[in-house]
């Protein structure tokens, strides 16, 4: 049985074909346009599906789309309803573009797969948002069965459900409905800090450890009121999503001492504060709803998703806890990952195959899901163009990275196939040496162009995490953050500011050590990702440190790269010195038109 | 040089004009507009044939010209529609005393959490509500 979901129209189009329960495929539409978060209908993803999965004429046996449009729209009108005559530009903005697309999905199905000349069997099928997001969490999880906790911003009507899943069924149990969504508060903060909404939220995640918590008890008081079980209601006075066109409103702003900051302006302590406290409140959340999730299923192990699930700060601190004996987390939990749900929803809910988790690996493939090149495939890209590059085989190729990473040069790693979901996982990211205290900045600035606040995050030898962080288990899909261990602790004053803060050496890893001595952890197995973990293991027997920098393979604003064009491009326009192409091996020095710095620009959307 | 299928475009358009053309002479005999209409026709034939950058500029006026004139029409349907429709549903939700956004936040509830609705029955799938 052949099942194509997809998910699209909201942000983080995505497609996934999975076979005979098997993920076969899955990407993020954004990969192939080239533009980040992109939210239309995923034609190129769903090709990539159809190609990677060899799906001929007569062989998709089924589609499955996230979430339901009518019921989604019917809460639009709804929302319409109790907030008219406020209102109108939302309205404006969003009903026409409903009537023209949005509740066309079957006829936009069938157009697509009669462009790419695949015959569908019967009627797309449609999956529940949080449905989509329960079964993306538990269906490919390890565990027979577990308690299910999906939050994010919304879906039909559903911001948080609890649920139960066991062997091949789901039962959801529990919601809490819209307007009342934690992901659309921190969305909230998001926007007032001078984030991008649905993109920034990451950013606002990074800032909060810089700030003090002075105005927890102030959302508490004013914005929220919050039970016991971590479900709440939002004061909707506050908040401009209901009837504007913005996420806060003037309440707000006189609520937090002035007006939302400015993109690109200067960040204050006011936003640093305003950070801190949201993370707060949404870490306590979490956990309550968790404590409630453990309470009513009676269930010890719980599976994870929603887009709140990408907050990685939050699942540290739920995974100390010790509210669950184990966790697992959709690596794609946002909107991108309901594609994956829908289709394992129909897969084994609906029609009842059998499912049999070992109780250790999961079914993700490590989420290596996207395109990926052969050997002959590189070289014909680097011939073409007759890029200098030099082909390295066995075990020097491991070495002769794990070499340049201690000589302080920072590495674009294209190998193997693409991640799914938001995260580089040692296919399409930048490496570099955790031991430097410069690298912070040098990457930040020099070679993703973002803040310099934000932090970086360490890919760690599975079989050494504790050597270097206060944390049992594995984190393959850097969703869970550690902290850095007691003895690998420099001081530092804390009462320094912001720039002076970031250019402490706060551990003997400082360039993957946050302001709060915490990184977000990526375990690497043998298993998982063999070439990713030997780059590690040279580097271990180099310089004694099991450890590197892992960020994506991307400048600010652009999504990672899909291709080696895309790689090479991204390699050429900043200032990293090494990119790896499968086994070819890239000198910047040695590259043509080097200095041309506009041939290479990419344009930058600021997120 | 433009392709086949703008070529196509081109001829396609300027017969729409010409027809409008002989239109506004012969049936309307409006003078001034058959003038305008028939120096449109000659400039997209020119143009579309013989300078396509000039083609060009005057296909993305067009595709700005439509999205106005789409925008406005948007606005001016919706706007009587939301107000009326909208406003008049929202009086009778208040009049009902229901809240369908359930923004009031009882200090007696312990719990916001609500037994889910919605159901996975196979059939439930097959609907997009």
């Amino acid at each position: 049985m052949t099942i194509l979901g997809i998910s699209a129209l909201y942000h983080d189009s995505a497609a996934a074909l999975i076979k005979d329960g098997e993920v076969i495929a899955a990407a993020q539409e954004e990969r192939f346009t080239r533009k980040k978060h992109d939210p239309d209908f995923p034609v190129n993803a769903i090709k990539y599906c159809i190609e990677e999965g060899k799906i001929g004429k007569k062989d998709l046996d089924a589609v499955v789309f996230y979430d339901k449009p009518i019921k989604k729209f019917a809460r639009i009108l709804t929302t319409y309803f109790s907030v008219a005559p406020k209102g109108l530009r939302s309205a404006l903005m969003a009903i026409p573009v409903w009537m023209k697309v949005k509740l066309w999905v079957p006829l936009i199905i069938e157009d697509t797969l009669e462009k790419l000349d695949i015959e569908l069997q019967g009627e797309p099928y449609f999956a529940e948002h949080h449905q989509a997001h329960a079964a993306s969490a538990f269906f490919p999880s390890p565990f027979e069965k577990a308690a299910i906790l999906t939050i994010d911003g919304v879906g039909e009507w559903a911001t948080s459900t609890i649920g139960k899943g066991n062997g091949n069924r789901i039962e959801i149990m529990r919601e809490l409905k819209f307007p009342h969504s934690l992901g659309l508060l921190y969305s909230a903060f998001t926007y007032f800090t001078g984030f991008r909404v649905n993109s920034g939220e990451y950013k606002l995640m990074g800032l909060a450890p810089y700030g003090e918590p002075r105005y927890t008890e102030l959302i508490r008081d004013k914005l929220i009121d919050l039970k016991e079980d971590g479900s709440f209601r939002l004061n909707l006075k506050y908040f401009g999503y209901l009837d504007g066109l913005t996420m806060t409103n003037r309440r707000f702003n006189k609520l937090f001492d002035g007006p939302p900051r400015r993109p690109e302006s200067e960040i204050t302590q006011r936003e640093m504060d305003l950070a801190r406290s949201i993370q707060d409140i949404t870490e306590e959340i979490v956990l309550r709803m968790a404590k409630h999730a453990a309470r009513i299923t009676g269930e010890k192990k719980l599976c994870l998703a929603g887009g709140v699930a990408l907050n990685c700060v939050a699942n540290g601190k739920l995974h100390e806890s010790g509210v669950f004996d184990d966790i697992w987390i959709q690596p794609a939990s946002g909107d991108a990952g309901g594609a994956l749900g829908a289709a394992m929803m129909l897969h084994y809910h609906i029609q009842g195959n059998s499912r049999k988790p070992d109780g250790i690996h999961d079914k993700m493939k490590g989420s290596y899901l996207g395109p990926g090149f052969s050997d002959s495939g590189l070289k014909e890209f680097i011939d073409r163009s007759a890029y200098p590059a030099k082909k390295i085989t066995g075990t020097d190729w491991a070495g002769t990275i794990a070499g340049l990473i201690d000589k302080g040069k920072v590495i674009g790693l294209f190998n193997g196939r693409m991640e799914f979901g938001p995260r580089a996982l040692g296919s399409r990211s930048i490496i570099g040496d955790p031991r430097s205290p410069k690298m912070q900045s040098i990457m930040n600035l020099k070679i993703k162009f973002r803040e310099s606040f934000r932090p970086f995050a360490p890919s760690c030898l599975e079989e050494d995490v504790e050597d270097y962080f206060d944390f049992k288990g594995i984190s393959p899909y850097m969703l869970l953050i550690a902290n850095v261990k007691k003895d690998r602790i420099k001081n530092t004053d804390p009462n320094i500011p912001l720039r002076e803060k970031i250019n402490q050496v706060r551990s003997d890893i400082p360039a993957v050590t946050h302001v709060d001595y915490t990184a977000r952890l990526q375990t690497v197995s043998n298993e998982s990702n063999p070439e990713y973990h030997s780059i590690i293991k040279a580097f271990k027997e180099l310089t004694g440190y099991g450890i590197i920098i892992n960020t994506s393979f991307n400048i600010r604003g652009e999504p990672i790269v899909c291709t080696p064009a895309d790689a090479y491009n991204c390699f050429m326009a900043t200032e990293m010195d090494y990119l790896v192409l499968g086994p070819y091996l890239l000198d910047k020095k040695e590259q043509p038109d080097r200095l041309n710095k506009d041939k290479w620009k990419i344009d930058q959307i600021l997120d | 040089m433009l392709d086949m299928k703008s070529k196509v475009k081109v001829i396609i358009q300027a017969i729409i004009l010409a027809g409008i053309t002989v239109f506004l002479f012969f049936v309307l005999k409006q003078m001034v507009w058959t003038i305008v209409a028939g120096t449109l026709c000659l400039l997209f034939i020119v143009t579309g044939f013989f300078i396509p950058k000039a083609f060009k500029r005057i296909e993305a006026f067009q595709k700005f010209l439509a999205k106005i004139i789409n925008l406005l029409l948007t606005w001016i349907l919706l706007t009587p529609f939301y107000y009326i429709c909208f406003t008049l549903g929202r009086l009778i939700i208040l009049l009902a005393n229901k809240d369908p956004m359930e923004r009031r936040m009882p200090p007696e509830k312990t719990s916001y959490w609500e037994t889910y609705e919605g159901n996975t029955n196979p059939d439930q799938f097959t609907r997009q509500f």
